[in-house]
């Protein structure tokens, strides 16, 4: 890789990482409000602005480092208790936000200069901060003359030692360079390395450790047993002083951390280093990058979290204590000069927390149980969130794709043993080949587990949607999440973002009246909507709730009278009425509004959530409110399905769609419909629907499928049995064909074609009103 | 040899380097056995890398194990140089600063 090419992958890396900060940010912002005690939702938002000001600082964005400082600067007089919550103060800092996230998106998009558009843009927005910051004097760089200066401070950890402010290309780092024991042997001179890393910049301070240098007489001269310790001030990019080891990287153990990097950076380079990391976190403590107190309880809440405990930091256990006891008054055991210089050089257990959490992923902040942690009680769930951080890994999403489709290739590979050793009827080899299948079924769930995500994310997302729609639509709503721990397929919670929007949108819009009528009606007038998420049998279900005015059938049905989707005279059922609001056209609101209205939307959500092998259903109690039901599969991969043949084919029918099968009675011959249990069971013929030639066994069977609560009869030759496959989609080419929702290939290698039910059900609708006038012209 | 010398003392000559690294390791010991106050005179050295650099280190620390002296003397410009990089004192202590290479040049 050249520098170019790791620039842009570091790039990468950080747009990824900041649009999940922003992400975090914006879900605490919107949490501030809502709760009673929240230094912990401001201590995110911190957190990501700091995280965030951080990196851009090591691409040199200067642009944003600047906007972000000042940010930065108001959320820690709020964390400070300088500056209080309030409905302004949010409304400030998400715009905030979101011109991050433009920043972001623009550097996505490979531009590291902020427009002219930008420019003004964030002059704007300063503007608007420019109020909460109160005492110019404690925050150099505010506004537009802002030149960098000032960075670092603030945050007790950040700039140099000796207070001097860093001017934005250079920066502190720290390298920890143990050359691997053979590098002499190999021709390679440590020292030489020092050197030639010396003419990157300054070295501020540097320690040869020969700590791990043997006894005399064991002592081998040959083998390299120091380690060196260097501080060093550079213009250069971390990447570059990394590279310069890029000879001895494989055995040697170098670690390149910016000074502004995480306590959580400070703590792995601590815990990598083995038998040195007690002379390692002295000489860091010495040179004045980190904060003892910090340091000391992330490291001690990180290896009680892995269970590594009794490892040789007793001196700094012994340090930790007295500050796990004493919370905020941990000031008394601090040390070096970071504290001095800033406004915030008072390291509280707050800050430490904000610190040492840092760079948690968004997901993990989330579900952080919120309870109203005051400040000493807040080591708890940072220490969690500590140990999620160093336990998760990023994946590249397709190699995980690839890891689900070979999974999903040895599920069929399997099968296909299974089938074969069936067919022998080798008993022995039956069983083996049994515990195989049960362990690749293990496999196959853990492989999916891995796409699992919580779809609280997704929710929060809905903070801010109802937010700027109650803004829009002078209602006042509150937003209740329930379920967002429930985990759901990645690609599913991706589509299902959309269709959710609408469905929110719509029921704020048309569900929750005014707060006139709210109050007419005895309600009180701020209004609830939920977002819940639970899982039931196989599927997640999605619930979107209002205790708005709930759906008047007689207005629907009206309105659909009117557009012509219904016969003047049709009698349905509330639920078919219900129904008819996810017809394309279809709206019943007088007035078009901004958000929803115009028709499009529910049509769009039915087409979107059906394509998801997904229903929807609606509850609703006229002027109590109304229940939108999405209920998904909880992965779109790999099926359980039920085999069946027809003369020479061979289907897959869902088996969460199979009912039961029964054998198809005799005298059904002219028939389209037969007798179970005393219903009438309307059936289709596969092999007429599919035209498929070959003759009609003497004996055919039925498979009962059930879709939208309507049960229909699928007529098959042969029962095969149950067969969990991968979906393969069909090609463009098959693109048109109905009634099938994919292909698979079985054991044998054959194409098994897989049923789309509710396709079919449908299909068995329209036939039904074509197939009564066939009849009638039969009589 | 110099007869100036009061206290045993092994002279380095040519290159202290992972070449030599195995037998000055071993004529090392073998002068620290000698006596319980030692010096190592660097004013011959040609060429010092980290092996050699180790080797020094090692014979420190175990003269101190053992309570004696030992003391590096007369390092040349070569010497100090690696000792500067290293931010080592001539008592292979950690120096406080680094010094500029000028000074070293006497």
């Amino acid at each position: 890789m050249n520098y170019e090419e790791e620039l842009r992958s570091a790039l990468d890396t950080f747009v990824v990482e900041g649009r999940e900060l922003l992400e975090d940010m914006e879900s605490s912002l919107l949490g501030l409000e809502l709760e009673s005690a929240p230094s912990e939702a401001i201590n995110a938002v911190f957190r990501a602005a700091h995280t965030i000001k951080g990196s851009s600082g090591l691409f040199g964005l200067n642009h944003m480092v600047r906007f972000t400082h000042v940010v930065e600067s108001v959320l820690d007089r709020l964390r400070n208790n300088e500056i209080s919550v309030s409905s302004d103060l949010v409304g400030a800092l998400l715009p905030c936000r979101d011109y991050l996230g433009v920043l972001i998106e623009g550097l996505a998009g490979g531009r590291l200069e902020q427009t002219e558009e930008e420019a003004v843009q964030a002059e704007g927005l300063l503007a608007v901060l420019h109020p909460y910051l109160h005492d110019p004097a404690q925050t150099p760089g505010v506004g537009t003359e802002g030149t960098g200066e000032g960075i670092g401070e603030g945050t007790g950890e950040g700039a140099g030692a000796d207070g001097m402010p860093e001017l934005p290309g250079r920066r502190r780092v720290h390298l920890s360079l143990a050359f691997g024991p053979d590098c002499l042997r190999s021709g390679m001179d440590p020292l030489a390395f020092v050197r030639y890393l010396s003419t990157f910049g300054d070295v501020v301070s540097l320690t040869t450790l020969c700590d791990l240098l043997p006894d005399a007489s064991q002592m081998d001269p040959e083998c390299c047993y120091l380690d060196f310790e260097v501080t060093l001030d550079s213009d250069e990019p971390l990447s570059v002083l990394a590279e310069v080891f890029d000879f001895v990287r494989d055995d040697s153990r170098i670690c390149v951390v910016g000074a502004e990097s995480s306590l959580a950076g400070w703590v792995e380079l601590v815990e990598s280093s083995g038998e040195l990391a007690e002379p390692i976190t002295q000489i860091l403590f010495d040179t004045a990058a980190v904060n003892r107190d910090e340091f000391a309880r992330a490291l001690l809440e990180r290896r009680q979290g892995i269970g590594r405990d009794g490892e040789p930091v007793a001196a700094l256990r012994a340090e930790a204590e007295p500050v796990q006891v004493a919370g905020p008054a941990g000031q008394a055991g601090q040390v070096g000069q970071a504290g001095p210089s800033g406004p915030t050089g008072q390291s509280d257990a707050a800050s430490a927390v904000a610190l040492i959490g840092r760079q948690a992923p968004a997901p993990a902040v989330e579900n952080r149980p919120k309870t109203a942690a005051g400040r000493p009680a807040a080591g708890r769930p940072a220490a969690e969130t500590a140990t999620r951080e160093s336990r998760s890994i990023r994946i590249d999403a397709p190699r995980l794709d690839r890891l689900i489709d070979v999974v999903g290739e040895l599920v069929i590979a399997g099968a296909s043993a299974g089938l074969k050793a069936a067919h022998h009827r080798d008993e022995a080899l039956v069983v083996a080949l049994g515990e195989v299948m049960r362990l690749v079924e293990e496999v196959r769930d853990s492989a999916l587990q891995l796409r699992m995500v919580p779809i609280g994310t997704t929710f929060s997302r809905f903070q801010r949607v109802v937010r700027d729609i109650s803004t829009d639509l002078g209602k006042e709503v509150n937003l209740v999440i329930s379920g967002g721990d429930t985990e759901v397929d990645k690609a599913l919670v991706e589509q299902i973002g959309d269709p959710l929007t609408h469905l929110v949108r719509n029921s704020m819009d048309h569900g929750i009246e005014s707060a006139e009528t709210r109050v007419a009606r005895g309600k009180p007038a701020r209004g609830t909507l939920r977002l819940n998420a639970f899982h039931d049998s196989g599927s997640i279900v999605i619930e979107v709730s209002d205790g708005g005015g709930g759906i008047d059938p007689e207005r629907v049905l009206a309105k659909a009278i009117d557009r012509g989707l219904v016969d003047p005279g049709a009698v349905l059922s509330d639920q078919e009425v219900y129904a008819l609001i996810f017809e394309p056209g279809f709206s019943t609101a007088e007035a078009v509004s901004n958000l929803s209205g115009r028709g499009v939307g529910l049509d769009v959500v039915k087409r979107n959530v059906t394509a998801l092998r997904g229903t929807i259903d609606i509850e609703s109690r006229l002027g109590e409110g109304c229940t939108m039901r999405i209920r998904l599969p909880l992965t779109l991969a790999i099926i359980d399905g039920f085999l069946v043949g027809v003369g020479g084919a061979t289907f897959v029918v869902p088996l969460d769609r199979v009912i039961e099968c029964v054998e198809l009675p005799p005298s059904t011959d002219v028939r389209d419909f037969m007798g179970l249990r005393g219903e009438v069971l309307p059936f289709i013929r596969l092999r007429s629907l599919f035209t498929i030639v070959g003759e009609r066994p003497r004996r055919e069977n039925v498979v009962v499928v059930e879709y939208a609560g309507m049960k229909i009869g699928l007529v098959v030759d042969t029962l095969v049995g149950e067969f969990q496959t991968v979906i393969k989609p069909l090609g463009r080419i098959f693109g048109h064909v109905r009634g099938i929702g994919g292909s698979t290939i079985l054991g044998n290698g054959d194409v098994a074609l897989i049923i789309d039910v509710p396709m079919l059900v449908r299909h068995y609708g329209d036939r039904q009103s074509g197939g009564q006038l066939a009849a009638g012209a039969r009589e | 040899v110099s007869a100036e010398r009061t206290v045993p003392f092994l002279t380095v000559v040519g290159e202290l380097t992972i070449q030599t690294a195995a037998e000055q390791k071993a004529a090392l010991m073998a002068l620290l056995d000698s006596a319980d106050e030692v010096e190592v005179l660097l004013e011959d050295v040609t060429e010092l890398d980290t092996a050699g650099l180790q080797v020094l280190l090692l014979a420190k620390r175990e003269a101190t194990q053992l309570g004696k002296t030992l003391r590096l003397v007369s390092a040349n410009r070569i010497v100090m140089d690696v000792l500067n990089i290293a931010h080592l004192s001539t008592d292979l202590d950690a120096a406080t600063a680094t010094r500029p290479l000028e000074e070293i040049d006497r």
